[in-house]
């Protein structure tokens, strides 16, 4: 009961810390979504449908990138915790990705909110096609990224990689770049393109649900994946002393 | 109760602890010089590094097996504490406290002995941070505790203080901890020493005994310990002999350490 209280505890305390960020509104909302909005609007002159899904993934990923290195800096902490403290493996992880995930569901509709008014404010048309499906595909994207850096987080720690601690929060973005060098046939079955995929047909009118199935499904059962291997890491975790190369730079 | 059994522990491929065999019984100081190794020691107790060979037993348990039960250690090293997400102070205390059953009314009012203005433990002191840690873990509910320096970057009557909480906490619990100085043996007569130099313990020796023995240079038969630095023999010695260097007069085990390698 003890330890059920300490994780409600940190969960509560991760979610206002996050919603208390500046890092989050000068960067996530401020950068991201009000001058990447104005470029996209102003200066592209691209259409919504195009580049709100491209801005969105980006923010996305640097969010996860940032997460990512926050996890590999809290191993110790998180090995302390489990290994002597009795907190289950998986109920940690439950509350760090229940934690991540809220704070990314409050700031994701205030981040599509700027977006929306900049392009109104350029008199661009902002045209939803599927709300149902664009809230289905943050939330998926939500869980997604969250899973994800949890797990790059957790198995940076398994070596000692104190030179590459601020290369951590870069790595999800390239994790995507690699990922589109796989073979078109499969593509289909890339999480990180199906995000796109998913917002796009969400804004738009032609996807059918037959097609929105295979991105949903892809995204889902990697996110699983994700958090088994955060389970399984979160069991055998090891310190890397990041802590100190990150304060030493 | 920690046994060491054939230990290696290597970083970056480098070898750093070198231990055949070691049993930690009682409430135990490791004294060394800075990068004797004594922190990667009580970092591979605690099972943060794993070592490449050899094994670790506290009690009947393997550090690295899965079947080690909570609460039976605790530890002052920083690293424990720093959980992801800036985590303030008071809800550091509850949620530390929470998870190793300590009493927050007895942590706090030692905390209130600092009275720390940080908000976390990033923007504390290192002495801050040491005194907070330490605090943590000696009032967890459990029954051996690491402690990483637990007297340095403390102002003297903070070290003074610090002493006192470790003696009353050692009546009860097994505790070992790793020093720098012999200065403050003597605050704790009763407790084993392990000398610790180049990754290797030698020992152990009552703190009473350590304290007033001699460092002389070769290898002597009647030497209490015999140690080996930069390829050179020493020997701790009972009897003041000719150029024999009394331990008490040597608060500083790191600038000794540099003249003798």
């Amino acid at each position: 009961m003890m330890v059920n209280g300490a994780l409600k505890t940190y969960f509560a305390r991760l979610v206002i810390n996050s919603l208390k960020s500046p890092a989050w509104y000068a960067g996530g909302l401020g950068f991201m979504g009000g001058f990447m909005g104005l470029v996209g609007a102003y200066f592209a002159k691209v259409p919504f449908s195009f580049w709100f899904p491209m801005v969105y993934l980006m923010f996305a990923f640097s969010f996860a990138g940032g997460l990512a290195r926050s996890m590999a800096i809290g191993a110790a902490a998180f090995y302390y915790i489990t290994r002597h403290g009795g907190v289950k493996p998986i109920s940690l992880v439950i509350a760090l990705t229940g934690a991540l995930l809220t704070v990314q569901l409050v700031f994701s509709p205030l981040f599509t909110g700027i977006i929306a008014a900049v392009y109104t404010m350029a008199n661009k048309p902002v045209n939803v096609f599927n709300p149902l499906l664009l809230a289905a595909s943050i939330l998926l994207t939500a869980i997604l990224m969250t899973t994800l850096s949890l797990t790059m987080g957790l198995l940076l720690t398994k070596k000692s990689i104190l030179q590459f601690s601020n290369f951590i929060p870069m790595i999800p973005i390239i994790f995507y770049f690699i990922s589109l060098a796989i073979p078109p046939s499969v593509q289909s079955y890339n999480p990180f393109s199906a995000i796109l995929v998913l917002l796009s047909a969400s804004l738009s009118a032609s996807a059918s649900s037959t097609e929105i199935l295979t991105p949903i499904l892809s995204v889902l059962l990697s996110s699983f994946a994700f958090m088994f291997v955060s389970v399984y890491l979160m069991r055998h975790l090891r310190e890397v002393n990041i802590y100190d190369a990150v304060t030493s730079m | 109760m920690i046994r060491i059994n054939g230990l290696l522990v290597e970083l970056d491929g480098k070898s750093v602890i070198n231990v055949d065999s070691a049993a930690l019984s009682g409430s135990t100081i490791i004294l060394g010089p800075n990068g004797a190794g004594k922190t990667v020691l009580l970092k591979t107790i605690v099972g943060f590094y794993k070592p490449s060979h050899g094994s670790i037993f506290i009690e009947e348990f393997d550090v690295n097996k899965a079947n080690f039960p909570p609460r039976l250690v605790s530890t002052n090293m920083e690293s424990a504490y720093l959980l992801s997400g800036g985590i303030y102070l008071n809800d550091l205390l509850d949620i530390y406290c929470k998870i190793f059953s300590c009493n927050m009314d007895v942590v706090r009012s030692l905390l209130s002995l600092i009275n720390p203005k940080g908000k976390d433990l990033g923007h504390l002191s290192m002495g801050e941070r040491k005194w907070l840690t330490t605090v943590l873990a000696l009032n967890a509910d459990s029954r051996i505790v690491v402690l990483d320096e637990p007297l340095e970057d403390l102002d003297p009557w903070l070290s003074r203080k610090m002493a006192e909480l470790i003696l009353e906490h050692s009546r009860g619990k097994q505790v070992v901890m790793t020093l720098h100085s012999t200065f403050f043996l003597k605050g704790f007569i009763d407790w084993d020493t392990f000398l610790m130099f180049e990754g290797k313990l030698y020992g152990s020796l009552k703190a009473r005994k350590l304290f007033a023995s001699y460092l002389a240079r070769g290898s002597r038969e009647d030497a209490l310990l015999a140690i080996r630095i930069g390829g050179a023999y020493y020997s701790i010695v009972e009897e003041p002999t000719e150029g024999a260097l009394p331990l008490k007069d040597v608060d500083d085990l790191t600038q000794l350490y540099r003249r003798m390698s």
